[in-house]
């Protein structure tokens, strides 16, 4: 049942998956100051283990959280994105 | 023959009963010639076995002890392969969960189903129960059947817990349709005109200890989300969808998938956008459940509904813009009283950390960005 918006809305997912994953650590998240040391840096200075994830007392920013899930997603998805990705190019190749 | 043979002087002898001169009756057969019989045709197999053992039969269908007990193992098996989980807890809350069980059954019941129904070849009357022969055979058959169905069904429930029941939180869903008809039409009017309402706080089932359960079902409590009007209303407007394009003479049976999808599609972005906003927020336990947070984007429909009847009533450009707006400007005013108390914990509810100035503003302003991205959805989703 791949037809139409459910397609369209795969391929924009698919995407922009993608275009988070790619994001190199050292060369690009680095010089613009999201990479997850500094990130880590940041929050140490309460006290409390280098790890946003724990309860910290709501001093967790929105820019800890988005390196957080853009790392996440560079680790967790890698191998499922590979997957994804020769599936559609495999299937764009043979139907058009 | 001349007359009536009573008036016959030379009448023919009265009548007597035949005498049997054998125990059994045996209905007329084709003659069977020893040595020829095909195996194929079960009537000449039973007539050899009825003349051998003079087993007194009924009828013609030669398996007739089988189809008793075998017909109610195929009835036990097909109907426990169409109704496959009466007992099952979770499965019988969610259609998708039936239809995801059934799978797995199908195929094997079916083809027991067949086996049977070969096996009583077609009998439509109920043989009487001689136990010869041929009980014991489809007993056995007739057990294997009934084994393999209940195994067939073991299995598909088995799957479905181990798979769905992780992802699908079936009690949830359960208490979220658990509507009566004056919630359903309360709700609906507080939708179209929240205004004056008053508390917006959903009540809370205390469990026996007086802690704090969960929340009331519906049925109790007009503010709590439920899935029976999103859901509805879903549908309806799939319908009009349909009907509005057929008004256009423009319809073709795609039409209602198409927009169905279109209309999932918005519900399934707008969750993913709250569930990341909360995510990012911080907000403990991802704001509400998914469940209720696909309610409360369901909600949006009853307003584009709304605007798309009264674009059928022609009543003019205007007139429907204004009722758009009007629907639009209800639903904000509604999502932002319901989500405030999904995003903005109460203290005196929950035992929630209180935030920093800071992360109360940045979460009301998270609030009024989806409340106005509806419009977004509203607008784009009342273009048929």
């Amino acid at each position: 049942m791949v037809f139409g918006y459910f397609r369209q809305v795969l391929y924009i997912s698919l995407l922009f998956t993608n275009a988070i994953a790619i994001l190199n650590e050292e060369r690009f998240l680095a010089k613009i100051g999201w990479s997850t040391r500094s990130a880590q840096a940041a929050n140490a200075g309460f006290g409390h283990a280098p790890n946003a994830y724990d309860a910290f007392g709501g001093e967790v920013s929105i820019k800890s959280k988005l390196v957080n899930l853009i790392s996440a997603t560079r680790t967790l998805m890698r191998i499922p994105l590979i997957v994804f990705n020769v599936v559609i190019i495999v299937y764009e190749l043979l139907l058009g | 023959m001349s007359g009536m043979p009573y008036m016959n002087s030379r009448s023919p002898p009265p009548l007597q009963h035949p005498k049997p001169t054998h125990p059994a009756y045996p209905p007329p057969e084709p003659p069977h010639t020893p040595g020829a019989s095909t195996n194929s045709s079960p009537y000449s197999q039973a007539a050899r076995i009825s003349q051998d053992n003079e087993y007194m039969r009924y009828s013609s269908p030669p398996v007739d002890a089988a189809p008793r007990s075998a017909s109610t193992a195929a009835s036990f098996a097909a109907t426990s392969g169409v109704n496959p989980n009466p007992y099952g807890a979770p499965a019988a809350s969610g259609p998708s969960q039936r239809a995801s069980v059934g799978y797995p059954n199908p195929h094997g019941v079916q083809g027991y189903g067949h086996m049977g129904a070969m096996g009583m070849g077609g009998a439509p009357t109920q043989g009487q129960d001689g136990f010869a022969a041929w009980g014991n055979m489809n007993d056995a058959t007739a057990q294997m059947g009934v084994q393999f169905g209940k195994s067939a069904v073991a299995a598909g429930q088995d799957y479905v817990e181990k798979n769905f029941t992780r992802y699908l939180p079936a009690q949830l869903i359960k208490t979220s349709f658990q509507v009566t008809n004056s919630y359903v039409l309360r709700k609906l009017r507080l939708i179209l005109f929240p205004w004056r309402h008053k508390p917006w706080a959903r009540q809370i089932r205390r469990a026996d200890s007086g802690g704090m359960e969960g929340w009331q079902p519906p049925r109790d409590d007009i503010n709590a989300p439920d899935l029976y009007i999103p859901t509805m209303a879903l549908v309806t407007y799939t319908l009009l969808c349909g009907l509005s394009s057929g008004l256009q003479s423009r319809f073709h049976p795609e039409v209602l998938g198409a927009s169905f999808f279109r209309a999932m599609v918005v519900v399934i972005v707008e969750f993913c956008f709250i569930k990341l906003g909360c995510y990012l927020l911080d907000v403990r336990g991802g704001g509400a459940s998914g469940v209720e947070l696909i309610g409360y984007g369901g909600y949006k429909f009853v307003g584009i509904i709304t605007t798309i009847i009264a674009g059928f009533l022609k009543l003019g450009t205007l007139a429907t813009t204004g009722i758009f707006g009007y629907t639009f400007a209800a639903n904000f005013f509604f999502l932002l009283r319901s989500l405030k108390y999904v995003l903005l914990p109460d203290p005196a509810t929950t035992g929630a950390p209180t935030l920093s100035h800071a992360q109360r503003s940045r979460r009301i302003q998270f609030l009024f960005v989806l409340a106005a991205s509806q419009l977004l959805w509203m607008g784009w989703l009342s273009r048929v």
